[in-house]
């Protein structure tokens, strides 16, 4: 019964109880009686199918007057009424209300005597009319009638009902809520609920610790702003895909951490559907995946890096199955070493790139670690020798071989130039040595009897001797220095007239000695070149102390300079027997020399033509000669003139 | 073994500094008649002229080599039998080979002391095996 039609009823019945007591007075008068009659009988069943109206719906009807704190429960004819207990007054009700309802209900009623139009409402339990000591709920619900002026209400009148029921059906309902709840936040897992634009309307407690807010915080926060802009339109399109034929969908997001950090978190999301297949909600499930991430990163980063290392070392790496042998991966560096393509590396057997397979087979039986040279074959057969170091390891399971090879043809080569370069220089050292050893020797245990010109002979060649030495050991650490790019070189701004002055004057005495006179042929104006003077010089004397002893005595050695072209050229002319035609191809390599008769302490040590070109070379120049047998030569140089281009280019 | 002395040496060297010790070494200290020639071309027509009993013979030349050199006298029936002893500069795991020359008695490593010399000779001439098909008497 909605609140008008209860006021109406009540209406109703206040008005039968009046008619009911006027019509016993005129009764008593005996006029109009008839009228009268008929009126209550109308009234009565009125009053009669009110009482059948609350009765089929289990409510009664109450009145109350504040003032008097007196009222009345109607109870109608019922099954559960006694006799005489049709009704039943305020004050026995109230004896059986449940001591913890009565102050509430006391006090809901009297507040709403005193509030105009309310309709109060109060929920009491109070003993049940069985007597069995059980409970019974009751909703009790009403309104003031009529008021004082003052707003106090003189009479009240409601319905009074059985919800015992429904209240028990709720009890149910909250104790599996509680029970829910308690599953819900005792999970570590995050769990939300969130409407279809993302607002959140549920978080347990691990969801908001996880953002460290309360969850009434996070209530109505949308969970995309949780979420890194970067994120979102991955999110989204996660979101988007789930649909009622795909309802669950998992998803691993970054979150915005509080403290401006970030982590990841992986989802679980259900979307709830209404009945017309409209998406109502997410319900969500979640957990933090940070550590796991950050490791999943680290790895991947590491495995980048191995990959980088792998594909850009200039050695050939190989990684390869150690049981089958069989190749599984190969850098740039092996494709180019062995003239394969990588697909067609890739699943080879190792044995094929053996030129020794039975040893390379002891190697890898033996997991030899280091093999310093093997002879490994190109895919167009060529043979070559290289270094391999391998390194074992296991993964998932599967042992891996990665093989590392170098092209040791270079170095190889090289030793072999450094062993012949040794034994010549044993060689050229022992020549020099036998002299002196032989003249000091024979000086120390003749000395005595010895023909002064002899002896005089023999000291001669041992001092020579010793020069010859010590020129030779400063031609092999020049040279030396030269091919391993350590020579310095002092350049500057260098007048070329002045520095073939000085080396024409430092060998004017020798040629004297030999019978040779210098003849220095100078331009008009300064040549200048950007080079290192002192090693200008000393090709210059090396250049001279060779014509020299090649010419005959009496002869000239001519030295000239020219400008032209952008370059100064020096040139040195004898008037010896010039070079024979077998040694010119070799003139310029270490330790050749022409063959000449008598040829003693003056003999050079094999170096000094390979040492100048080497330093004309290194300071932008280049050196060659010009000669016919038997008609002199004529060695000459040239350096890029200063403030040349190629004098810039250098 | 012979009893024939070692009187006359021929010694072919290009470096004239060592040629001329070792003719000192040789003259002073063993009483040898020395000829000397710096040229291996040379060496042939002095080799005729002289009639060395022993040619002390340098390696490296740089006109012909010794071993060329000794090959051309075997060549030639009036000094084939003339037998040589290398002087060289290089170890005997670089020519290994140099001592199994036929007609070659012995090698002298360079550098050496030139009062070891003389008595070296001595004992490789009086240590020699005469070729039983050896033309000489």
């Amino acid at each position: 019964m909605d609140a008008p039609g209860l006021i109406l009823g009540l209406g109703s019945l206040a008005l039968a109880l009046t008619l009911g007591g006027l019509g016993l007075a005129l009764f008593r008068q005996g006029r109009a009686r008839r009228g009268l009659e008929a009126s209550l009988a109308v009234a009565t069943e009125r009053l009669g199918h009110l009482e059948e109206a609350l009765e089929a719906c289990g409510d009664r009807a109450w009145v109350l007057y504040p003032d008097q704190e007196r009222g009345t429960i109607y109870f109608g004819r019922s099954a559960q009424t006694r006799p005489g207990e049709e009704s039943l007054l305020l004050e026995t009700a109230l004896e059986r209300v449940h001591p913890e309802d009565m102050a509430a209900a006391r006090q809901i009623l009297r507040a709403h005597s005193q509030t105009p139009d309310a309709i109060c409402e109060v929920e009491y339990r109070r003993a049940s009319l069985t007597g069995d000591g059980t409970w019974v709920w009751m909703e009790l619900r009403g309104r003031a009638l009529a008021r004082h002026p003052d707003g106090r209400a003189i009479r009240m009148a409601g319905v009074i009902r059985d919800i015992t029921r429904r209240k028990e059906a709720e009890e149910t309902l909250k104790a599996s809520e509680r029970l829910y709840r308690t599953i819900v936040e005792d999970q570590t897992d995050l769990i939300c609920r969130a409407t279809p634009e993302g607002v959140l309307t549920f978080v347990n407690e691990a969801y908001a610790l996880a953002f460290d807010r309360s969850p009434a915080e996070l209530m109505g926060v949308n969970f995309f702003d949780l979420v890194p802009e970067a994120d979102r339109p991955d999110l989204c399109r996660h979101l988007d895909g789930i649909s009622l034929d795909q309802q669950t969908s998992a998803v691993e997001h970054r979150v915005n951490l509080p403290g401006g950090g970030v982590g990841w978190q992986r989802w679980v999301d259900r979307g709830i559907f209404d009945a017309r297949g409209r998406l109502k909600e997410y319900q969500s499930v979640g957990r933090d995946v940070t550590k796991r991430k950050e490791a999943e990163l680290a790895l991947a980063q590491s495995e980048d890096k191995y990959r980088r290392v792998f594909e850009t070392t200039a050695d050939a790496m190989i990684l390869m199955d150690y049981e089958t042998r069989r190749i599984l991966d190969a850098n740039s560096a092996a494709c180019r070493l062995y003239g394969y393509q990588r697909d067609e590396l890739v699943g080879l057997d190792m044995m094929i790139l053996s030129a020794e397979p039975a040893r390379t087979l002891a190697s890898i039986n033996a997991a030899e670690s280091h093999v310093p040279l093997r002879y490994h074959v190109r895919k167009d057969g060529a043979i070559f020798p290289v270094e391999i170091s391998m390194n074992r390891s296991r993964r998932n399971g599967r042992h891996l071989g990665v093989c590392l090879m170098r092209d040791i043809s270079g170095r190889i080569e090289a030793e072999r130039g450094k062993d012949e370069f040794l034994a010549t220089v044993a060689h050229e050292l022992k020549t020099p040595l036998t002299s002196l050893y032989g003249s000091l020797g024979l000086l120390q245990a003749n000395v005595e009897k010895m023909p002064r010109d002899k002896l005089l002979s023999l000291l001669t060649i041992a001092h020579g001797n010793s020069r010859r030495l010590i020129r030779l050991v400063g031609d092999i650490l020049d040279n030396e220095k030269l091919q391993s790019g350590k020579l310095v070189f002092h350049r500057t701004l260098v007048r070329l007239g002045p520095v073939l002055q000085r080396a024409t004057e430092e060998m004017r005495f020798y040629a004297q000695t030999r019978e040779v006179g210098l003849t220095l042929d100078l331009p008009l104006g300064d040549v200048q070149v950007w080079a290192d003077p002192d090693r200008v010089e000393q090709v210059l004397i090396n250049l001279l102390s060779n014509a020299i002893k090649h010419a005959p005595g009496g002869s000239e050695v001519g030295i000239g300079l020219e400008a032209a072209a952008g370059l100064a050229r020096i040139s040195v002319r004898d008037q010896g027997p010039g070079i024979p035609a077998e040694f010119q191809g070799q003139i310029f390599e270490r330790f050749v020399q022409i063959g000449i008769s008598g040829t003693s302490s003056r003999g050079g040590s094999g170096l000094g033509l390979t040492i100048a070109k080497a330093l004309v070379e290194r300071m932008g120049g280049r050196m060659d000669f010009e000669s016919q047998d038997g008609r002199g030569a004529e060695f000459w140089f040239e350096l890029p003139l200063a403030g040349s281009e190629a004098a810039h280019e250098r | 073994m012979s009893a024939d002395p070692l009187r006359r040496i021929l010694l072919v060297e290009d470096d004239l500094d060592i040629q001329a010790v070792i003719q000192l070494s040789l003259e002073m200290n063993g009483g040898f008649t020395v000829a000397t020639c710096a040229r291996a071309s040379q060496a042939l027509d002095l080799a005729r002229s002289f009639g060395p009993d022993l040619i002390l013979l340098d390696v490296m030349m740089p006109d012909l080599n010794g071993p060329a050199l000794l090959g051309a006298m075997r060549q030639d029936p009036d000094l084939a039998g003339i037998p040589a002893v290398f002087l060289t500069a290089k170890s005997l795991d670089e020519d290994p080979w140099l001592e199994r020359l036929p007609g070659v008695l012995a090698r002298i490593s360079k550098p050496f002391d030139p009062q070891e010399l003389v008595p070296a000779l001595l004992r490789i001439w009086a240590g020699r095996v005469r070729d039983p098909g050896s033309p000489r008497p």
